[in-house]
């Protein structure tokens, strides 16, 4: 089963320009990785990696300093190339799932310096990031709080209702400690609202004049 | 029970730890003994960014033992032939941080260790390759080795055989990856790249792995040779030349090693009734995650395994999480019963 952090990421990417995009990113990457985390990672200061999602073109280009990352849209012949879908680096990079079995799924790709990206995912796995900690630093408990409910909502959701599916549902919501199926049929529920107004949103983005346009009024 | 009627003991659960989130998640997820390396070639999983300085060791040992968790060393490659600097300085380190053992392969080790730090006990590593009850027994009497990992190239019934031979206790591999069942002699990955993981710590060292995709076809080579092709979609395995993809004798396959995980969730009152007393779980190359997900579920599976065996029986649903983690999405049984190779 394939899981999410964002039920249609590319959609947030096709409206953020690409520099903005890797701005974006550079700002937050800086605010979670800081002092000790950036001295941690010393042994790839200088390298280069390109983090590539083929499926909506976006490619950033990451480079790690003493005085933390610098993100570009585009640069020069990366060490190394980590490819996937977005779930999947984000997942690599906050530490959400396991990189191997990653790797063994054919979501994660690294082709360049090996032994650089090996380094990265080793020096990542090492620095027990808590990203729920890290949230509340920045964001404060009630936001992240609210934050971490719709992504464990949307982590649990499934994309369709068959069999195979619902069984792979259950077992996530066993683990989780929720009643599996009425609490799966819930979460298939809201995954299918969410579904649908992202497409109304999508529908609505498409429409030349993103503004509803004023009824006209009689004199 | 056991056959004979008595209560049978359980085993306790060893589990991997590469660094020391790992090592946390280990314990917090239920392991009763973590084994870990120091960050050098001292050890088999010598990778880039792996293992723990002494600042690491030290906060992971007392952390395992605030938890009640033992803490094992493994020092279990063989020295340079120059320098064993690296390899007698793990061991004294090992000693003064109050590891609960040292996981040994080189006899030269076990002299120094004996001499040394008699009072820290030494296990025999599965790098030592011991597969008879003489072997073991003699490392036992001139070695004062107290357990003994048994390599994965025996059958259960060849593992009960060798528990009625010896008094030294016994660890075997229930759970992750497999090698090419030629542990501590296999020279595969020196031929290629210069590094064995028996002198070097390392199997296909990074520096030497390439990965490329084309039309969703996978290539991995190592130092430019081409050693397995994954299809568009299939589970891909770690790059090593073991589970490679080669044609002989007119057949193309994989002509050593399958790249499949093991698993043992079938078997464990059978390994329960061949009364060993460690069971081990492969993985230090793998992050908290893994570890999180393997030792929860080998810690059920354990102990609800203990409490009636009779009645034990794997659950889908830990089955399914083992294989979500498993090198090429699968598992196997490995050597323990008859019909592997």
């Amino acid at each position: 089963m394939k899981l999410q952090v964002l039920p249609q990421p590319d959609i947030f990417l096709r409206l953020i320009p690409s520099p903005a995009q890797a701005h974006l990113l550079e700002l937050m990457l800086n605010r979670i990785f800081t002092g000790d985390a950036i001295r941690h990672l010393e042994a790839i200061h200088g390298k280069t990696m390109l983090f590539h999602t083929p499926e909506n073109e976006l490619q950033l280009y990451v480079r790690i300093d003493h005085d933390g990352f610098h993100v570009a849209g585009s640069g020069q012949s990366p060490d190394v190339t980590i490819r996937g879908d977005l779930a999947s680096l984000a997942a690599l990079c906050l530490g959400l799932e396991d990189t191997d079995s990653l790797f063994f799924s054919r979501r994660l790709l690294l082709t360049g310096d090996t032994a650089v990206g090996l380094l990265f995912k080793n020096l990542l796995t090492n620095l027990d990031f808590d990203l729920r900690h890290e949230l509340e630093q920045q964001l404060g408990r009630r936001a992240t709080t609210l934050l971490w409910n719709m992504a464990t909502h949307t982590l649990q959701a499934v994309e369709t209702v068959d069999d195979q599916l619902l069984k792979a549902g259950t077992m996530l919501g066993g683990r989780l400690g929720l009643s599996p199926a009425s609490e799966v049929k819930t979460l298939q529920a809201e995954v299918r609202r969410l579904r649908n107004a992202q497409a109304e949103l999508e529908q609505r983005l498409k429409r030349p004049g993103r503004r509803p346009r004023p009824h006209p009024v009689s004199s | 029970m056991s056959p004979d009627g008595s209560q049978l003991e359980k085993p306790e659960l060893v589990c991997p730890a590469g660094n020391l989130p790992a090592l946390k998640t280990a314990v917090d997820a239920g392991g009763d003994a973590v084994y870990m390396g120091f960050r050098n070639a001292s050890n088999a999983r010598n990778f880039e960014g792996l293992n723990f300085n002494r600042e690491e060791a030290e906060e992971g040992i007392r952390y395992a033992h605030a938890h009640g968790a033992r803490v094992f060393v493994a020092i279990n490659t063989s020295p340079a032939p120059d320098d064993a600097g690296h390899w007698t300085s793990s061991i004294d380190m090992a000693a003064e941080l109050e590891a609960d053992a040292i996981i040994l392969s080189d006899i030269a080790l076990m002299t120094y260790a004996a001499e040394h730090h008699p009072g820290l006990r030494r296990h025999l590593s599965v790098q030592a390759s011991a597969c008879n009850y003489e072997s073991l027994n003699f490392y036992q009497r001139e070695f004062g080795i107290k357990r003994a990992v048994i390599p994965r190239v025996l059958t259960l019934e060849e593992i009960r055989n060798i528990r009625n031979h010896v008094q030294l206790e016994l660890e075997i591999f229930v759970s992750g990856g497999l090698c090419v069942m030629a542990e501590g002699r296999c020279w595969l990955s020196s031929y290629i790249t210069g590094d064995s993981p028996n002198m070097h710590g390392v199997c296909s060292p990074a520096r030497a792995v390439r990965f490329e995709e084309e039309d969703g076809t996978l290539d991995v080579r190592l130092d430019g040779i081409l050693v397995n092709r994954f299809a568009p979609g299939e589970p891909a395995a770690y790059p090593t030349l073991c589970k490679g993809c080669f044609e002989a004798c007119g057949k193309q396959g994989h002509v050593m090693e399958e790249p499949y995980s093991l698993n043992t969730l079938e078997m464990l009152p059978e390994i329960f009734a061949a009364g060993v007393s460690g069971l081990k779980i492969e993985g230090r190359q793998r992050g908290k995650h893994y570890v999180r997900e393997v030792v929860s579920v080998l810690r059920a599976a354990v102990d609800t395994c203990a409490a009636d065996p009779d009645a034990y029986t794997p659950q889908d649903e830990w089955m399914a999480r083992l294989n979500a983690m498993a090198e090429g999405g699968s598992h196997t049984t490995g050597a323990y019963v008859d019909e592997w190779r």
